[in-house]
């Protein structure tokens, strides 16, 4: 075997299997976050509504005056097309 | 397994975490095109030069195709021709086109596994003897002289191919969780330590380090040849599952909070790692072949069929632990086939199920039952190969390909939804996606795909198709590639399931969280019917992950469910909340102020 043939073959599996290893790294420091809504039992009790505990949302009727957000970004008022009432 | 038991549609049922989701995605992407196609495309292109091509493919087209597919399904939440349909009505036909190709796709893959399944069994006694390609065209598959549709049955490999939907009737019974995700979590490490240990073994092989070389030395002036980059871009997208529906089916079956981006890298380098693997393990095979023969690698070098099932044979024949090196190789090709040829099917029972609102065994005989007789009664035949050449061609090349360049091109220019699609990916996600990926995604694969379609038509239509009688071609190639267009419109024609149908979104609704996406579900509130378009893309440049509502630094649109509530005037005017997530409460904006 040759040497340009054995250094591509390792240069081949570094990018490769690093890409994989690092791919690997980066979804390991997110760790999976827990919905409630996971567990089938929860699906129903959640399907009343019961995990609002505090008032309503603001809606598309009242604008909020966001906060800086992070990452630099600025938010705006996310309206819904539809308010508030039921859709169908 | 989560399941809720009211509503109908695919999006019910939910792998238990992203662990599986990804040996799921994984056991789809590599199948038998890793095995047998990557390492000979790679031999044929450039050999060592060509890992830069198919890197800038993996990174350009492949990945960003990959977070396509996922942020489709998992924003929409259906089977694929749901999914489309959620996305826009008149993308329903898309979705529809995506399932025909994997029912053509399944009627064939299941005679490959057939034989995967019995070349193991004949790598024990070395069945094929000193000649395996007489041994397979003849006493195998009996290939008929004619090409022609026949009826004449192998029956050794009727049973081997009835065996292999059997048990994909039981899987996929069993369901997401139990079914599909627990068989991948098995199956793809069995595979990977299969493989590894063949591929020491190969390793160890007289003659191996040529094969090597073979593969490995690089031709730099390959770089300069166009054909070249095609052959990356092709070999990427054909590998990694992407535009048929596969992985907009499985991101469906997502839960909410889902790393999306994140696990796209994790399966596109997983798919390509496997496909380095399998490149050192066939050419170290093929050094060995061509060193007892006293032959070139070049004039031994081969993929497909050749390759697997009468170039092996002659490698298991000749080296030493043959029957160990044959039972790893067809097990692993069996293996890897089974996990590709479960997605396929999966996509066309969601889509079924979604369409007419039925349980899963119901749903998964609907399907798997006639795609089986279809299967067994056109294929295990003596004119079974020739039909299964031509179908295999036509489908990629004309179906996988057009189906996929067609619905970029509607998602980038006729709808728009890559912003919406981006930025649902970067609401679940850890890797955040910018223009970058709207470009790759909207921009470099549709040209790609375009010179790969347009390429691969003009030589079928001025050299016709591997000199096959023109009627042949004409039914089987083009009849089919065009006819699954046309049945797929006029399946989307047909009227859905109500319970399905009460959930559909159109036209393509403003961003929204993927928490409470899931919370209107589980309310069974319809998050559809916008009569304007004016919410599509509100979202762009806008923060919409959890932890920025946590943060408080987004502006919630109100959940459908807090309707009520604020007609009851119990939160009216009201510009905060407080929703519980788990243990943790997360606080809007309003209760920081």
């Amino acid at each position: 075997m040759s040497g340009t043939a054995i250094v591509m073959m390792i240069v081949a599996i570094i990018l490769v299997w690093g890409g994989l290893l690092l791919a690997l790294v980066n979804i390991k420091r997110s760790p999976e976050e827990v919905d409630e809504l996971d567990d089938p039992a929860d699906d129903t009790s959640q399907a009343a509504g019961p995990s609002v505990t505090e008032g309503a949302v603001g809606s598309g009727v009242g604008h909020h005056d966001a906060t800086m957000p992070p990452h630099g970004q600025v938010s705006e008022p996310h309206t819904d097309p539809a308010g508030p009432g039921p859709r169908g | 397994m989560s399941t809720d038991k009211k509503r109908g549609g695919a999006a019910k049922e939910a792998f238990s975490g992203r662990t599986m989701f990804i040996f799921a995605a994984i056991g789809s992407a590599v199948g038998l095109g890793n095995i047998w196609r990557f390492p000979y495309v790679a031999f044929d292109n450039g050999g060592g030069a060509f890992i830069i091509p198919y890197l800038v493919a993996l990174l350009t087209a492949g990945i960003p195709l990959l977070m396509l597919d996922y942020a489709i399904g998992h924003r929409y939440r259906g089977s694929a021709p749901l999914s489309f349909r959620r996305l826009h009505p008149k993308l329903e036909t898309i979705g529809w086109w995506q399932l025909m190709i994997c029912v053509v796709i399944a009627i064939y893959y299941a005679l490959i596994i057939g034989w995967a399944m019995q070349y193991t069994v004949f790598s024990f006694s070395k069945a094929w003897g000193s000649d395996p390609a007489a041994f397979f065209m003849n006493d195998y598959m009996k290939v008929s002289e004619q090409v022609t549709i026949g009826f004449d049955f192998i029956w050794p490999v009727f049973i081997a191919t009835a065996i292999a939907w059997l048990v994909l009737l039981v899987v996929l019974m069993l369901g997401v969780q139990n079914g599909i995700g627990k068989l991948n979590v098995v199956l793809i490490p069995l595979l990977v330590v299969m493989f590894l240990i063949m591929v020491g073994m190969a390793l160890t092989l007289p003659g191996a380090s040529a094969g090597l070389d073979a593969l490995f030395t690089p031709s730099w002036s390959a770089l300069g040849d166009s054909s070249v980059w095609v052959a990356a871009y092709g070999q990427i997208f054909f590998s990694l599952s992407v535009g048929f529906g596969i992985m907009v089916t499985y991101a469906s079956y997502l839960k909410p909070r889902s790393d999306l981006s994140g696990s796209a890298l994790v399966v596109g380098f997983a798919n390509s790692s496997f496909e380095i693997l399998a490149g050192i393990g066939v050419f170290a095979a093929l050094g060995f072949m061509a060193t007892a023969s006293g032959t070139q690698v070049s004039e031994v070098a081969t993929s497909g069929i050749g390759l697997a099932f009468i170039a092996f044979p002659a490698i298991i024949s000749q080296a030493p632990f043959g029957t160990l090196i044959g039972v790893l190789f067809f097990g692993a090709l069996a293996f890897a086939g089974f996990t590709s040829l479960i997605s396929i099917v999966e996509v066309i029972v969601a889509g079924v199920r979604d369409k007419l609102g039925l349980s899963r065994p119901a749903a998964v005989s609907l399907v798997v039952l006639p795609l089986a007789v279809i299967s067994l009664l056109f294929f295990p035949t003596t004119t079974g190969l020739n039909l299964l050449d031509v179908v295999d061609a036509f489908v990629n090349n004309f179906g996988i390909a057009a189906a996929a360049l067609i619905s970029v091109l509607l998602l980038t220019s006729g709808f728009t939804a890559l912003p919406t699609l981006r930025d649902h990916i970067n609401s679940v996600s850890s890797f955040k996606l910018g223009r970058t990926w709207m470009i790759m995604a909207g921009g470099v694969t549709p040209v790609i795909l375009g010179y790969i379609l347009i390429d691969q038509l003009t030589k079928t239509v001025a050299e016709g198709y591997n000199d096959m009688p023109q009627w042949f071609v004409n039914t089987f190639g083009w009849g089919m590639a065009v006819g699954i267009v046309v049945i797929a419109y006029l399946l989307s024609r047909l009227p859905w399931s109500r319970r399905t149908g009460e959930g559909f979104t159109s036209p393509a609704p403003a961003i929204q969280d993927a928490y409470l996406d899931r919370k209107a579900i589980a309310r069974h509130d319809p998050m559809t019917h916008y009569t304007g378009t004016e919410g599509r893309s509100a979202a762009l440049d806008q923060d919409f992950s959890l932890r920025a509502i946590d943060r408080g630094t987004v502006v919630q649109r109100p959940a459908p469910w807090d309707h009520e509530r604020t007609a009851n005037g119990t939160g009216a005017g009201r510009v905060h909340s407080t929703i519980t997530a788990g243990a943790q409460s997360r606080h809007s904006e309003g209760d920081l102020s």
